[in-house]
């Protein structure tokens, strides 16, 4: 992250053109735009101070914040893959249990069937 | 879809995981969110529970977590948003468990441990100290923002992003966005001008002598 050159704090940061060019080349809080939306040019340098103050306060904590680390990564990654498979195991014993219970089902119906025709069958003798 | 020639947003790559096509494009999606994102959830973390070696390994549950409920998800576009606030949820039930209290350390602690890792104060001046006072009351005044306008600071402040980056981030319009930062900035300097200090007579003279931003209570100027 390329941070500007920390300003003087006596400096004023709407007059000093190397302050008005970081926040153009940062597309955020121009001299125009903070003219423009607030109600006087005063606060317009308020803002523009804020706006100084915020860049270099996290630019300090982007600073020192790390990037995840390569093993970091893979063990998010791996913790995924885990859950993932444990996820379709799971609902592969679901389609599983389904299964039996549709075919024990058919099973339990086929074999009442055949009891109650065999029943049928021996009372007409 | 191919996801090594274009940079693609939060929505894409959580369509390409819940897909599920390959293995490895999963895989690239979560690789993707994870650097995308980790620097602002382990701030906003390290913020609420200190820059101690649990933060990071609550940053980590906080994306599992994140991902496990992706299927959840209506919104795929305020990833960003739902992701956040799972830290922040996740930081005040560590904290809970751990002190068995939910005081934050903040924006401010955070930015006076980064000076120090820099360690850019050793042979600081007067002046220079003097703004890193201040620059400490603006981040506290950071942490009082409401949520939405915090957000926004953050991520335009720490990632450094442009307001079409940072639109895309939080899957709202470019002009929203806009809107939101500059009345985030004029909360922060409501809260920052001290209580005697009438608006009406700011002059560019008085913020050239440093007379803004100072804490109202404790000025020693």
């Amino acid at each position: 992250m390329n941070r500007p050159e920390r300003n003087e704090p006596d400096d004023h940061p709407l007059d000093r053109g190397r302050d008005s060019d970081r926040l153009r080349r940062r597309d955020g809080l121009s001299l125009a735009e903070l003219l423009d939306a607030s109600a006087s040019r005063a606060e317009a340098v308020e803002l523009a101070r804020l706006d100084d103050l915020l860049g270099d306060g996290f630019g300090g904590i982007a600073r020192t914040t790390p990037e995840p680390t390569p093993e970091r990564l893979e063990s998010i990654i791996d913790a995924m893959r885990t859950a993932s498979n444990f996820a379709m195991s799971r609902r592969l014993r679901r389609s599983v249990r389904t299964l039996l219970w549709i075919v024990a089902l058919f099973l339990s119906v086929l074999g009442s069937y055949a009891f109650v025709a065999l029943a049928l069958r021996a009372l007409d003798r | 879809m191919d996801l090594t020639t274009t940079e693609p947003s939060d929505a894409e790559l959580i369509a390409v995981i819940r897909a599920g096509a390959s293995e490895r494009a999963v895989d690239d999606g979560y690789r993707r969110l994870v650097s995308r994102h980790w620097k602002v959830v382990l701030v906003l973390v390290r913020s609420r529970i200190g820059s101690e070696g649990d933060a990071e390994d609550v940053a980590q549950e906080v994306f599992l977590r994140a991902f496990r409920s992706l299927g959840g998800l209506e919104a795929p576009h305020l990833f960003l948003g739902w992701l956040l606030r799972i830290a922040r949820n996740l930081a005040t039930d560590h904290l809970r468990r751990r002190r068995g209290e939910t005081s934050l350390e903040g924006l401010g602690k955070l930015f006076v441990e980064s000076r120090v890792v820099d360690d850019e104060s050793a042979h600081a001046t007067h002046e220079r100290l003097e703004r890193e006072e201040e620059v400490e009351r603006v981040m506290q005044a950071v942490d009082r923002l409401p949520e939405k306008y915090r957000t926004v600071v953050m991520l335009r402040y720490l990632e450094d992003l442009p307001y079409r980056d940072l639109a895309a981030r939080l899957g709202e319009p470019e002009g929203t966005v806009r809107n939101r930062l500059f009345r985030a900035l004029a909360k922060l300097r409501e809260t920052l001008l001290p209580a005697r200090h009438d608006v009406g007579s700011t002059t560019a003279g008085a913020i050239e002598e440093g007379a803004f931003f100072q804490d109202p209570v404790n000025d020693s100027r």
